[in-house]
């Protein structure tokens, strides 16, 4: 189990790399010889065909690793075999309904708090803003609706996601 | 000279004031907030206070809290950094008030203007550009609404107390009037507390071009030459540059003259910074008055050699200029890329975290201005700037390969940075032709980003980086087996610490 596919969140076509050994991989197909060392788990020094590499690598949302190479991020999803097998498995599950929830779009500060528990708001009513790093954000309501719990107060940091208000 | 000051402020500016303090036998005492309690910049100053929570209301703006600790700590003056109580003439007259020196202009001085009604006022009567525009506050939505069809959309809706882009909204049709006009008045209140916005014409593809001043307390006045700052996303400094390529010897003057006839009928003291926007046929028309420190200052001091924050001092202690105007040398070229901690793929929402691993090597004429650390968080609390990145070099050229260099090898991980879109910025035409202006990022640049096309060796380094990475997170894969007896060395694979 040490083939992977990689897949650029920008570009098609699939690349597929076969580690052999912690010196030797074959890369669309090619041997290469490489060299590598972790300096934390997000830096990474490697050598391939004798040419240095100095790269941060982190993980987004979306699956996505983020491999920083010169101050330029690329997204790469990367699955082992196994992967591959599993996802094309469980496929074609979850669809989206009406949202009852409204979570924190970013991390921030709730500047203000316009509604309670209970009250009727319109559609495209401010419901929050939320403050981050100097600027404010409207929190809108998509729909007509009642506020069934807001669980959040004014003047609180919230993480990004984090739950503000749940709708009828 | 004083003996000790406080520094009524956090982060790189706070860092930036105890170096020269330092250097000038000064002792320091820093104030902090629970955020900050361990921050680069407390650690540094001779002594540190508590001074409330992390909310910046009840810290940093919590004027009261912050006089007590420079009574009890004896420090003769404050210095206020830039933002939070930066431009309060309040504070100014607190200070006043309690026999502390305020480092800044007089609060008269401040709170004139503070007010751009009052500060536009006086620019009028010193013969100086304005843009046209209501000389009064206004609160009243029809009379706003009869206002802009005189003058003609667009507009900029400016709240009279905002600043730094806070308060800020450019309408191009009457509808949209009304939202602007409250998101502007409900920014602006929020942190400054106060509600009247003016408005005025808005000037498609300006420049901004901003002319430092020092002034001392005996009506000595001399400016340090421009910079070019219309390199902007919402009205937020990005990569500012001098000297401006647009500016030449006769307008830097001109500009440079209206600057000191401002600030003289303002009876104004110690550095400050006059903003003016440049039209594309070099009109020039004035903006206000930023009285204080402003971020960009570092490289106006890479190309006049003077140490603002000194000079700044000095004028506080009594003393008068040293220079005169034509005693003022410009060298070389500087330019200054703002690093913020956020998510520039992801419409620039902020990225906050922890600082898990921060390198940079900085060449000959690179300076960084900064108050992290490697493992410092980042929230939410504070401004997203974390570090300021100045090059200097004889040409433009010079000063524009090193700060890519500069750009390219800056290694920083847990949290997304704006640095791989100053490189693209940087890169573009317009910045390297010079002629951009405070339109161009939102405009044009921001619609036609593109990755670059990996190739060669780099896309197979990339590639096996990810594969890396993914095995380097399951325990069970690394160090993995090996099935090849020729180990070439046995470089590979280890956690060295000694690299951290």
């Amino acid at each position: 189990m040490n083939k992977y596919f990689s897949n650029f969140s920008d570009v098609t076509g699939k690349v597929e790399t076969e580690i052999l050994s912690d010196t030797e991989a074959i890369i669309n197909g090619k041997n290469f010889y490489y060299e590598f060392n972790f300096i934390t788990d997000n830096v990474l020094i490697l050598r391939i065909s004798d040419k240095n590499y100095f790269l941060t690598l982190d993980d987004n949302e979306e699956n996505y690793t983020e491999v920083n190479l010169s101050s330029e991020i690329y997204n790469i999803i990367c699955m082992s075999e196994l992967e591959v097998l599993a996802a094309k498995m469980s496929n074609g599950r979850s669809e989206g309904k009406t949202k009852k929830e409204i979570h924190s779009p970013m991390p921030g500060i709730i500047a203000k708090l316009n509604v309670k528990d209970g009250q009727k708001v319109e559609k495209g009513e401010v419901l929050l803003v939320l403050e981050a790093m100097k600027m404010e954000n409207e929190i809108k309501a998509a729909r007509d609706c009642i506020i069934k719990k807001v669980t959040v107060e004014a003047l609180r940091s919230v993480e990004k996601n984090e739950l503000l208000i749940v709708l009828e | 000279m004083f003996k000790k000051i406080l520094i009524a402020n956090r982060g790189e500016i706070a860092v930036r004031i105890i170096t020269t303090a330092n250097q000038m036998g000064i002792s320091t005492v820093a104030v902090y907030s629970d955020f900050d309690k361990y921050s680069l910049f407390t650690k540094l100053a001779d002594e540190a206070y508590y001074i409330g929570e992390s909310v910046s209301s009840k810290s940093y703006l919590n004027a009261e809290k912050i006089i007590e600790v420079a009574k009890r700590s004896g420090a003769e003056a404050i210095h206020p950094g830039y933002g939070f109580l930066s431009e309060r003439g309040f504070f100014a007259k607190m200070c006043v008030e309690n026999g502390i020196k305020y480092i800044g202009p007089g609060y008269k001085a401040i709170d004139l203007l503070g007010s751009k009604t009052d500060a536009k006022q006086l620019a009028i009567k010193s013969d100086v550009p304005v843009v046209p525009g209501t000389l009064n506050a206004l609160t009243d939505i029809s009379e706003i609404k009869k206002v802009a069809r005189q003058i003609g959309y667009p507009i900029l809706i400016k709240a009279s107390a905002g600043g730094g882009g806070k308060g800020m909204r450019i309408v191009t049709q009457e509808s949209d009037i009304e939202s602007s006009l409250r998101m502007a008045q409900s920014e602006a209140g929020s942190s400054f507390g106060d509600d009247s916005v003016f408005i005025e014409k808005y000037i498609v593809s300006p420049r901004h071009v901003e002319i430092q001043i020092l002034a001392d307390e005996y009506g000595n006045v001399v400016h340090l030459g421009e910079r070019e700052c219309s390199m902007q996303r919402r009205h937020q400094k990005i990569i500012e540059e001098t000297p401006s390529l647009i500016i030449d010897e006769k307008l830097r003057n001109e500009m440079g003259e209206c600057a000191k006839r401002i600030v003289r009928s303002a009876g104004y003291s110690n550095a400050g910074t006059v903003e003016f926007i440049v039209d594309n046929e070099n009109n020039f028309y004035f903006l206000e008055v930023n009285t204080r420190l402003q971020v960009e200052h570092p490289i106006t001091e890479m190309r006049t050699g003077l140490d603002l924050v000194k000079e700044q001092l000095k004028i506080a202690s009594g003393e008068k200029l040293s220079f005169k105007q034509e005693d003022v040398e410009f060298n070389g070229h500087s330019i200054e890329c703002r690093i913020c901690a956020e998510d520039t793929d992801n419409n620039f929402m902020p990225s906050t975290g922890k600082i898990t691993y921060m390198k940079n090597v900085l060449s000959g004429g690179m300076r960084e201005d900064t108050g992290i650390e490697q493992g410092n968080e980042v929230s939410v609390y504070y401004d997203p700037m974390i570090s300021k990145l100045i090059s200097f070099g004889a040409t433009r050229e010079i000063a524009i390969h090193k700060m890519k260099s500069a750009l390219k090898n800056y290694k920083i991980t847990g949290i997304k940075t704006n640095i791989p879109f100053l490189l693209k910025l940087m890169e573009s035409r317009e910045f390297i032709e010079a002629s951009y202006h405070t339109q161009f990022v939102e405009k044009e640049f921001l619609n036609r980003i593109t990755k670059p096309e990996l190739t060669g060796d780099d896309l197979h380094a990339v590639i096996l980086a990810a594969v890396l990475y993914k095995r380097n997170k399951s325990p069970k894969l690394m160090p993995m087996k090996t099935n090849v007896s020729d180990v070439r060395n046995a470089w590979s694979n280890k956690k060295f610490d000694s690299y951290r």
